[in-house]
């Protein structure tokens, strides 16, 4: 279960749309053990910073290393295939595949990596009693639980979840902090959360890296971070679109 | 649709198990190997070959279409592969049927292959764009290049085919059950790799490209390998057809043979291994039953599809299943016809 820790790092990583800087000189890392929280207003180059890391966008500029290999500019599926694994934003589901079917897809995925077995997967992400409904019908908390399970089944070395909380209710929060608390029992991987809900980031987290207008503008424990005075400012300044309470 | 027939699929299309899958492939063969004995005239039994011939091709379409969701109108070119390789095989004395139809088999796939390498750029709509130019490529080269393919004229296949035990064939009822043992067989491979983690994998880049591949899939390859497939039994069939009707010419193997292949698979159903054989039947008996000219025959093709469509867009085999399923169901007591933890009428979509 335990091996040699493992670190993803991204150095002055940039990615532009355009005219449109939406990362900006972003260095960052986070290794199997460790949960690193992302937060940030909307549009703040958060889910970007996933999608370059993933390997879904290429860099305009810096580069992103797995375990001291450059990564940036291989194809996503090669990347995941590597053991970095995200999941979605919105709900992102195979609609007619059954949930065990989703999930035998994501184990037959990993290859030849030993991951956690469907059975067990299943039983943390409390989804053993919806296996054989279609994943299309499930309600919207567990395609998110869905997302993360796939993602599990995979064997990853680390996981990035864009927005676990989001759409979802306290209940279902509290039940997502205990998940990833309990994946950290079970498995040795890295985990990076970009959510807005404090509740979620602040006690799921071991460092937690704030982005504003894609700069990487603080880095710390929880307790650092929620006395930083930079990020107290973009998250209670009027000017800022704060969307932190939502 | 009624809140009983919604409890059996909503939508969501009839997937069954492999054991479902090969039992009704077994009923079928059953019911099909009667019919030299049963069927009225020669020409019947003639196009009933024909139609099992051309509904190989339509199998090896529907793990494409049926699983990954990709349509190509390049199988009909496909299946004039593997035809002029066993054709010209023939002429030119390289090799017999038996081997002809493995060599057709790689020739398929191989140029499934390379059409398909446009796949890992393309896909949806732009990749049935492709594959129409490559088909029509196909025709217009077999048209001209006429030292090898003989242009227009086509190739002779004077061989015949010989089966062990029962010497070369000659029968019309010989060819017929040739053509169903091929039918059975790669019907058989197709509902083996539909229910592989191949197919499973077809299906989730069916179902949802981006999360396959953020799962750690080459999405592209697994979509060309099923375009391979597709080839390997077109070719197949090509080589078959070219020995059972012994002449072969370029305009049987275009964009338009494509298209009536992708007719087949609407009207039949893609995703059940029957689907792709009753849709063949349907196309190439209905007009001769109903005996009408080629243009009125192309009105009915027009209304018939269209009604399809509409009422059972799945196709006819697994509409009219679960229409005799619900009236099984509905014959049998209370409580001992619904599966427990099946799907649920619930899906909204």
């Amino acid at each position: 279960m335990t091996s040699a820790p493992a670190t993803l790092a991204c150095r002055n990583l940039t990615k532009t749309f355009g005219g449109v800087t939406a990362l900006r000189d972003v260095s960052l890392k986070v290794s199997t053990g460790e949960v690193l929280g992302i937060i940030g207003p909307n549009g703040s180059g958060k889910s970007t910073l996933f999608n370059v890391l993933s390997g879904e966008l290429r860099p305009t500029a810096g580069e992103v290393a797995w375990a001291g290999t450059r990564i940036d500019g291989r194809a996503a599926y090669a990347v995941a295939s590597m053991g970095i694994v995200r999941t979605y934003q919105s709900a992102s589901v195979f609609p007619a595949l059954t949930v065990r079917e989703s999930m035998q897809f994501a184990h037959w995925a990993a290859g030849t990596k030993v991951g956690l077995p469907i059975d067990k997967v299943a039983a943390l992400t409390g989804l053993h009693d919806q296996m054989h409904q279609h994943c299309g019908a499930l309600p919207y908390g567990y395609q998110k639980l869905l997302g993360v399970a796939l993602g599990l089944l995979t064997a990853p070395r680390i996981l990035l979840l864009d927005e676990p909380a989001a759409g979802l209710n306290q209940a279902e929060v509290r039940r997502f902090l205990q998940l990833i608390r309990d994946i950290r029992g079970v498995a040795d991987i890295g985990i990076g959360i970009i959510d807005h809900d404090m509740s979620l980031v602040m006690p799921a987290c071991d460092r937690i890296a704030v982005l504003n207008f894609g700069t990487l503008v603080a880095l710390g424990t929880p307790a650092e971070i929620q006395r930083n005075e930079t990020v107290l400012a973009i998250y209670l300044s009027g000017d800022v679109r704060t969307d932190a309470s939502r | 649709m009624s809140p009983t027939a919604s409890t059996l699929t909503s939508g969501v299309p009839a997937q069954g198990t492999l054991a479902s899958q090969s039992i009704s492939l077994a009923v079928l063969a059953a019911a099909f190997a009667i019919v030299p004995a049963v069927v009225p005239s020669a020409h019947l039994l003639q196009l009933a070959t024909l139609a099992l011939i051309f509904a190989i091709p339509a199998i090896g379409l529907s793990l494409l279409y049926g699983e990954a969701g990709q349509m190509s109108v390049a199988n009909g070119a496909l299946y004039g592969v593997g035809a002029y390789v066993g054709a010209i095989g023939a002429r030119e004395q390289l090799f017999s049927f038996w081997a002809g139809v493995p060599c057709a088999a790689i020739a398929g796939a191989l140029a499934a292959f390379l059409v398909g390498l446009t796949a890992l750029r393309v896909k949806g709509h732009y990749f049935l764009i492709v594959t129409f130019a490559f088909a029509e490529l196909w025709r217009i080269c077999l048209v001209n290049l006429k030292g090898l393919t003989g242009g227009n004229q086509g190739v002779l296949v004077l061989d015949e085919v010989r089966v062990p035990g029962l010497g070369d064939l000659h029968t019309l009822a010989q060819f017929y059950y040739l053509a169903l043992a091929f039918v059975l067989a790669a019907s058989f491979c197709v509902v083996l790799l539909r229910f592989s983690s191949f197919g499973q994998s077809l299906r989730a880049v069916r179902e949802n490209e981006r999360l396959a591949v953020s799962l750690g899939l080459n999405a592209p390859m697994v979509r060309l390998a099923a375009f391979a497939v597709s080839g390997a039994l077109a070719g197949v069939a090509g080589t078959l057809y070219a020995y059972t009707v012994k002449h072969i010419g370029p305009d049987l193997f275009g964009a338009h043979a494509g298209i009536q292949l992708v007719l087949i698979l609407l009207i039949g159903g893609a995703r059940s291994p029957v689907g792709p054989i009753v849709g063949s039947l349907i196309f190439f008996l209905v007009p001769e039953i109903i005996a009408l000219d080629p243009i009125s025959t192309q009105i009915v093709y027009g209304i018939v599809l269209i009604l399809i469509v509409m009422l059972s867009p799945e196709g006819l085999a697994p509409g009219v299943s679960r229409a005799v399923m619900r009236y099984v169901r509905g014959a049998q007591p209370v409580g001992t016809a619904q599966p427990v933890g099946g799907p649920s009428g619930s899906i909204s979509r």
